[in-house]
């Protein structure tokens, strides 16, 4: 009989958890801490208040994210929404764990986020979207007004600067440095996620920089923190970073921080590698509970929600419609101008974070002269035989 | 706490959890069903099945169809969980939650089969013991750890907070981890009291009393222990502990005040050693042998096989006779009347001997024979004997055996 009542369990917390109800209740998970977590769950109270609709947040660490999302989703639970940067759809999209949202959203809902953006979320074979965008980012040219007039406009000129006694920080990871690739003329992936890396653009970028490590004032270092700590000090006149970092600056230097676009190079304008932080929604949630999460997600690229988080967090809206202030918003804007070049990764994470791991190594090796420009640029050609690709062939 | 069950709520309202959870429904109907099936031959028919089968192999026939009866319904009910699995897989539907329920049968077919060994082969009261002790609470722990941590991290289960006592959080942690390991403290420390008993039965020791008493006391003295343990890390603190043992004071004082006067009696008895397990007492002229001394009562074994429990205040606060105090060795006084026409010296002679040929007697101190008194017919002698245990057995034996020896002796009896 003990038998009998224990395997009985469950079954009456079926019986009772079909029973019809108006459900009002969404699961979020989400990777944001401090000031940004106390402004998404202030957004989230807002929510509550207008639409009648909880939202149970829960906080969980950025690296666990993927797997625990995977398990949990793989039962039948999960969160109902997903707050994550958008290199995570693709693996769990693969999976089979996302729900497709573009039958739930009008062409005048999608018509609100930045083209670009909402690309990214977009399957690009079956025409699915995964995710709606929260906020956008990428690297642009920071720089101290009191120490900057006017700022560099080409690549060369960072050279001058130095030699003028201006201090530049620029990250050597390959994710923060990828912006140089096109300013050489190149491109990191074509359309195809096909790795260019072994064209001869790739090898000017790197030459120019083992050349740029003769000028004492331009710094390079793999990591962010003694780069910012620098510009924040005001020893730096230049920081190259991305919109995360805004917050913490602005509360250094307050009213002397601008950004601006990255400097164009021989080859071309700057391309800095595209990210999006994105809601993404669980396929096992009910109909009722998907379209709640999809409002939650309309409300948070609304307006008003992504003015807040632009002023207040520094983030660049995912909403084309925002205006941005060119004198009240002029560091965004400087932001939102480097999106317009900037390019996204297109492959999985797995394949991300083995280019990303390969590309640091190689900057590494090559700013301290073990590796040349042309053989780090081969070797990172060859990661395509990795992957599936053919190497291309090196114009 | 609330938003555990409101995220819980929110989960089982999706229908791919709905889905997974409709085999469960099946399960258990199907279990009783395969059992009825099972049982459907009636047991006269499966002996006359087994009558059929050669002598020799009947017994291991007869066990293995015992294990294969147990085994039956969870076999049969795991290969519907697969085939239910199957079917989710091709029609693409979620059936991780599935695979976790899959995990739960196997252990539980494994624990039948254990189980079902175990009765074939040992004697049911002894596998009772530890089935229903440890190997149950085992699997349901197992079982409800495995399904539960498919819902939340068992780090994050244990940290849910229950309620608020007198500034102490407690949770769930705090609350399971120590009942657990309480149970398990208790069921390890009577298990450990078994096999030292179990050692000290080969070794024959003499003194079962000592022993009794020793193992009485290790067993409280642990379980005392393991209480303390349990109540620190339960998180209980000074304040806490003292509010609680102040009430239950009162209640102690007013309501349990005869369970209380019994306990510390058996302290005092245990301490104090004047009673032993083993020990021959004589209470109210009732005689018997003190088989076990616990904390409330003590359990006192008479000639004719029944056992008395005695409350222990009683022993402590009443007269008690005891023949094995200090030294378990017994004075047995066989009286025996002879004619004044016999012979009283081979009469003597005769007793003795007796004696000394008895396993039971003592050779130190000898047995001896006195004359106890002389009347006009008679005389009455005294056959003195010492014996290494009060034995009812050895008085009887003397009487018979001076019974045939006289009647040898042609002496008048």
């Amino acid at each position: 009989m003990l038998w009998l009542a224990v395997l009985l369990l469950p079954v009456l917390f079926m019986l009772e958890s079909c029973t019809p109800r108006a459900s009002n209740t969404i699961v979020l998970w989400h990777y944001w801490e401090g000031e940004d977590a106390r402004i998404l769950n202030s957004m989230i109270e807002r929510f509550a208040d207008l639409y009648d609709i909880r939202v149970i947040s829960q906080y969980v660490p950025i690296d666990d994210m993927e797997t625990d999302f995977k398990r949990e989703a793989s039962l039948g639970f999960g969160p109902d929404i997903l707050l994550a940067p958008n290199n995570l759809m693709v693996p769990l999209a693969i999976d089979g764990r996302l729900a497709d949202i573009a039958p739930l959203l009008s062409n005048e809902q999608m018509s609100v986020y930045k083209l670009f953006v909402l690309q990214m979320l977009r399957s690009r074979t079956e025409g699915k979207l995964y995710g709606l965008p929260v906020t956008a980012d990428t690297y642009a040219l920071y720089y101290n007004t009191n120490l900057v007039s006017s700022p560099v406009k080409v690549i060369e000129d960072f050279k001058r600067e130095a030699i003028l006694g201006k201090r530049i920080a620029i990250r050597t990871s390959f994710f923060g440095a990828a912006w140089g690739v096109g300013a050489f003329g190149g491109e990191i992936q074509n359309d195809d996620g096909q790795i260019m890396l072994g064209q001869r653009p790739f090898q000017d970028w790197l030459e120019w920089l083992q050349s740029a490590q003769n000028f004492s004032y331009i710094m390079f270092n793999a990591e962010k923190q003694p780069l910012i700590d620098s510009f924040k000090a005001g020893e730096a006149a230049y920081y190259i970073g991305d919109s995360r970092d805004l917050f913490d600056i602005r509360s250094a230097l307050g009213d002397a921080v601008a950004v601006t676009k990255l400097p164009s190079g021989p080859g071309g304008e700057a391309s800095p590698y595209l990210e999006a932080e994105a809601l993404f929604f669980n396929r096992s949630s009910s109909a009722t509970q998907l379209r709640q999460a999809v409002d939650f997600g309309l409300f948070l690229s609304a307006g008003e929600q992504q003015r807040r988080l632009m002023r207040e967090l520094g983030r660049l809206p995912a909403n084309g419609q925002v205006r941005i202030d060119e004198v009240l918003e002029a560091t965004i804007g400087g932001f939102a101008l480097q999106s317009e070049t900037a390019v996204p990764f297109r492959g999985e994470a797995s394949t991300r974070e083995l280019v990303f791991g390969s590309g640091r190594e190689v900057y590494e090796q090559v700013l301290e002269g073990v590796l040349s420009p042309f053989v780090a640029s081969q070797r990172l050609g060859q990661l395509n035989t990795r992957f599936g690709y053919e190497v291309p062939e090196r114009e | 706490m609330a938003d555990f069950f409101a995220v819980i709520r929110h989960f089982f309202s999706r229908q791919d959890v709905v889905w997974q959870l409709l085999p469960l429904l099946i399960y258990p109907v199907l279990w009783f069903v395969l059992r009825f099936v099972w049982n459907y031959p009636d047991k006269a028919s499966r002996r006359f099945l087994i009558s059929r089968l050669p002598k020799r192999s009947r017994g291991t026939i007869r066990r293995l169809l015992f294990i294969f009866r147990r085994m039956f319904a969870p076999l049969v009910s795991l290969i519907l969980l697969y085939g239910v699995r199957l079917f989710y897989v091709r029609t693409g539907r979620v059936y991780g939650l599935l695979d976790e329920f899959i995990v739960v049968a196997w252990v539980l077919l494994a624990y039948r089969f254990i189980i079902a060994v175990l009765y074939a082969y040992l004697p049911d009261r002894a596998v009772k013991n530890y089935h229903r002790r440890l190997l149950t609470p085992l699997f349901i722990l197992f079982a409800t750890g495995w399904l539960l941590r498919t819902i939340i991290p068992p780090l994050e289960f244990l940290a849910l907070s229950v309620f608020r006592f007198f500034q102490t959080s407690f949770t769930v942690g705090s609350l399971l981890i120590p009942t657990l390991g309480l149970y398990l403290w208790v069921m390890t420390t009577l298990a450990l009291e078994a096999i030292l008993r179990a050692i000290f039965a080969r070794r024959r020791v003499t003194d079962r009393g000592s022993l009794e008493a020793g193992l009485t006391l290790g067993r409280y003295a642990l379980i005392i222990v393991g209480i303390a343990i349990a109540l620190r890390s339960a998180g209980l603190n000074q304040t806490t502990v003292g509010f609680i043992t102040g009430g239950l004071s009162v209640g102690i004082g007013i309501g349990l005040q005869g369970i209380i006067s019994n306990f510390v009696s058996g302290l005092i008895l245990l301490f104090e050693r004047s009673i032993r397990p083993g020990d021959v007492v004589d209470v109210g002229g009732t005689i018997g042998t003190v088989n076990k001394l616990s904390i409330r009562s003590t359990e006192v074994r008479v000639g004719n096989g029944k056992d008395i429990i005695i409350p222990n205040n009683t022993l402590l606060t009443s007269n008690v006779v005891t023949y094995t105090r200090n030294d378990r060795t017994v004075l047995v006084d066989v009286a025996v009347t002879i004619t004044k026409g016999d012979d009283l010296k081979r009469a003597m002679e005769v007793l003795l001997g007796i004696a000394r040929k008895h396993p039971k007697v003592l050779r130190n101190p000898q047995p001896n024979v006195t004359v106890s008194s002389i009347s006009e017919s008679n005389i009455k002698l005294s056959l003195n004997v010492w014996v290494a245990d009060l034995n009812f057995g050895v008085k009887n034996d003397l009487y018979v055996k001076v019974w045939e020896a006289f009647r040898e002796e042609k002496i008048a009896f």
